[in-house]
């Protein structure tokens, strides 16, 4: 089976390299048997990359520890479902995940594409397959997930205890379908490059390719935080760690683009900025995979020092000037149909979205990079923390937030004062009276105290958005409110799921928020005692020493009041698994939306006394709300319309006659 | 003249931007060193270090009562340095013996200890730091 997998990769280095020569080929001589047949090595190769998955997994689960990755990566005691999830545990196996499903997303692109795009197709075929080429030749030459030991040992390494956990193993496939899938629009980018079709075509194709991706890297990010907040026990849920920070980047850029989009869309504006955001999100992308890979920054996630740099760097560097060069060149065919008109326009707050955002890439970008570019100048490498990442962000991020609502509340093309007034009135005083109140209430921190204000500003901008789209319907049909409602946002999906999101966007910084708040406690309790925590009531009932199949636990059970109200008993642990070597700290939290109580045993003594550490965190359950309103909203937006369905037609009957496929006999 | 005016917003918008940046890097920064480096620059004790490079000691951790609060000592196969946690987070689960440790904190040259505040530990055993031999190593030790 493992000779099967690796001579499938083989295959595939070689279809993936005819896909590339067939479609460029076959688009300069206008030969449609050499595109289509291109098309169908991309297909051939996601079969045989899905063939390589196949073995691999084969080897994982029936324990081929001749295997060196499956030696490395698992055991003979892990369950199914971890073995199934050991692909992409280690470098190389998750590698070829990445490169598999590369070849699912181009195969999807082509077997949806048959009849349309047709200008377009044969280079975003040859984009796509070129991608392809060279994974394959990392799997091949620099990170073979097939390598075989002279020996075979009786037993493997196995997955550390703290990764087996159910997130882990969806965590990570939902960011490589993130960082996978903006392939896409940049293949869409560089084939209206390379075919002169520089129209709204490709950004159409594009759009929905970037939003699924982008649902995918966004949700992924934010369960990786809840991931970290459960079992890490450290009370929070990001740390900018180089990691993390490479698959936010791409993320930003993602989100800047799905809004300059629509100006293009509209106004003919943003012709090669769009191009330029499209190629900076892959290149992000690539770039993402190159730092946590190749061990130039020091991370806590970051994969072992390894071969795979120098291929990535060539690819990077090689695809940068490749598609950035091609821009410069197209240039001259890229003029703007319009000009901004006016300040107070839906076009210049859509322009201030995508600077805010990429002045939070640079921010990122450049607290991730700076160790690099220090050693380079200084010969010292100097790294910035957290308090950077936080204190750059905070005020960009506000901006941001400030847009969310402002952003629909202007006209297209011009605002006129009479009805910014009209737009502006409500929120603002909202806004304000909001402000007021938490003052009087007695809070002073100044971000927070605009960041709530914001939030007031923009859910209520937003909400009458809904609303006076819903009653405008209700006035012109007959039907109720929740209907009328409904209508209204299945009709312009686009619009509504939008605004979805920008709730979300809302719900997520009432939870950032809520960080500045966040109390610490440390302290040693006598069984049998109690204490003060906040506003909380804290006992400490009983302290118990438990042995399981593959671990040994200590628990303490802790009894939670509030005003003398019983609230529920919390079960902190330190568990130990022997075989690893591994302690693992187990908190527990009693929830709710207005705050969370979260404790850690941090150990206990031979007396039975035993130090906890407790966090508050006011609001972070709104961090876990907003991850979920963020889906929907960006499932909402992206759900295909009748008009979408109308369109596809359309673009169908007018390929007839460009490049359609004359009815031949299949060539097997 | 409409022209001139977003280009004036725009540079107004990166000169924010740009002392954002300047202002708030000159505050969270630390020096990356080795254990290798760290001996042979030996800075002063108020700089602000960020030490990578170093595995625990097997055996070297010494924790107060409570599993909390440890001091323990690093080595990178050539040089040895004992450092003290002061830090107010609890340890992450990755700490332990042979972990690849990331500290941060000051040195303090006159008794070659290291004060960390900040401890980041990477488990060799998910992250690849080891090769398969050293796996086979590791169970050999562990049984012996």
């Amino acid at each position: 089976m493992i000779d099967i997998g690796y001579f499938a990769l083989c295959l595939a280095l070689l279809a993936s390299g005819y896909g590339v020569i067939a479609s460029a080929v076959g688009a300069r001589r206008g030969q449609l048997g050499l595109v289509r047949s291109g098309e169908n090595a991309v297909i051939a190769t996601c079969a045989l990359l899905t063939m390589a998955v196949v073995a691999l997994w084969q080897a994982l689960i029936f324990h081929d520890f001749q295997v060196e990755y499956v030696a490395e990566n698992s055991n003979r005691s892990m369950p199914l479902f971890y073995l199934v999830t050991a692909l992409w545990g280690g470098q190389n196996g998750s590698l070829l995940f990445w490169g598999w499903i590369l070849s699912l997303y181009s195969a999807s692109v082509v077997a949806l594409y048959r009849q349309r795009y047709r200008e377009l197709m044969p280079y975003v075929v040859a984009t796509l397959a070129f991608t392809s080429f060279f994974f394959c030749i990392v799997h091949l030459f620099a990170a073979d997930p097939f390598q075989q030991l002279s020996f075979t040992p009786p037993d493997g390494r196995g997955l550390n205890p703290i990764l087996q956990h159910p997130v882990m193993a969806i965590h990570p496939p939902l960011l490589y379908l993130g960082m996978v899938g903006m392939v896409v629009p940049f293949a869409f980018a560089i084939a209206a490059l390379l075919s002169g079709k520089l129209d709204t075509t490709w950004l159409r194709a594009s759009r929905r390719w970037t939003l699924i991706p982008w649902t995918f890297l966004g949700f992924g990010l934010l369960l990786g935080g809840k991931w970290a907040y459960v079992e890490l026990g450290w009370g929070g849920y990001w740390a900018w760690d180089p990691v993390e920070n490479s698959s936010l980047m791409p993320w930003l850029v993602a989100t800047a683009f799905l809004h300059s989009i629509m100006i293009q869309e509209r106004k003919g504006m943003l012709k090669v900025w769009n191009l330029a955001l499209a190629i900076l999100t892959y290149e992000l992308c690539i770039f993402g995979t190159f730092m946590t890979r190749s061990g130039i920054i020091s991370s806590v996630h970051a994969f072992a020092q390894s071969n795979i740099g120098p291929f990535f760097a060539t690819f990077l560097i090689f695809s940068l000037v490749f598609s950035f060069g091609l821009l410069w060149l197209r240039l001259p065919l890229l003029k703007a149909d319009n000009r901004l008109e006016s300040f107070a326009s839906r076009e210049t707050a859509f322009l201030l979205n995508n600077w805010v955002l990429l002045g939070m890439l640079f921010a990122v970008f450049w607290g991730t990079v700076f160790p690099l570019v220090s050693e380079a100048f200084t010969g010292e490498q100097i790294t910035v923390g957290a308090p950077f990442f936080n204190q750059v962000n905070i005020p960009i991020g506000l901006v941001l937030l400030l847009l969310t609502g402002a952003g629909p509340l202007f006209a297209w093309r011009r605002t006129s004062n009479e009805s910014l007034r009209k737009n502006f009135t409500t929120p603002v005083t909202a806004g304000l009276i909001f402000v007021g109140i938490l003052f009087a209430l007695g809070l002073r921190d100044l971000y927070a105290l605009l960041s709530f204000g914001l939030c007031a500003f923009v859910t209520i901008a937003l909400g009458t958005e809904f609303h006076h789209g819903t009653r405008a319907r209700m006035r012109s049909t007959s039907e109720n409110y929740p209907m009328a409602l409904y209508r209204l946002c299945a009709k312009s999906r686009r619009r509504y799921g939008g605004y979805l999101t920008h709730l979300a966007l809302v719900l997520l910084f009432v939870g950032f928020t809520g960080k500045a708040f966040t109390q610490e406690f440390e302290f040693v309790l006598e069984k049998g005692t109690s204490r003060q925590v906040g506003n909380y009531q804290l006992s400490f009932e009983s302290l118990a020493f438990a042995e399981a199949s593959n671990h040994s636990t200590t628990a303490a059970a802790l009894g939670l009041h509030r005003d003398g109200e019983f609230l529920g008993t919390l079960l902190p642990e330190r568990r130990y698994y022997p075989a690893f070597d591994q302690g693992t700290t187990e908190v527990s939290i009693y929830s709710t939306l207005r705050e969370d109580f979260y404790v850690i045993l941090v150990g206990s003594a031979a007396d039975h006394s035993a130090k906890f550490k407790v966090y508050i965190n006011p609001l972070i359950n709104f961090v876990w709300l907003g991850s979920i309103v963020f889906v929907l909203g960006a499932l909402w937006a992206m759900w295909p319309t009748p008009r979408d369905r109308r369109l596809a037609r359309v673009d169908r009957a007018s390929a007839v006659g460009l490049l359609v496929p004359r009815k031949r006999p299949h060539h097997a | 003249m409409r022209r001139h005016k977003f280009t004036l917003g725009s540079i107004v918008i990166a000169a924010g931007l740009l002392y954002l940046f300047v202002a708030s890097v000159q505050q969270s920064t630390a020096t990356h060193l080795t254990l290798q480096n760290l001996i042979i620059k030996s800075p002063g004790d108020s700089q602000r270090i960020q030490l990578g490079g170093g595995t625990v000691v097997p055996g070297s951790i010494e924790w107060d009562q409570y599993h909390s609060r440890p001091e323990f000592t690093i080595t990178d196969g050539e040089h040895t340095l004992k450092v003290r946690y002061t830090g107010n987070a609890v340890l992450p689960d990755t700490f332990k013996d042979k972990a690849l440790v990331v500290l941060e904190g000051e040195y303090h040259q006159t008794n070659n200890t290291f004060t960390a505040d900040v401890v980041f530990a990477k488990c060799p055993s998910k992250y690849e730091g080891q090769s398969y031999d050293g796996h086979v190593q590791a169970m050999n030790d562990g049984n012996s």
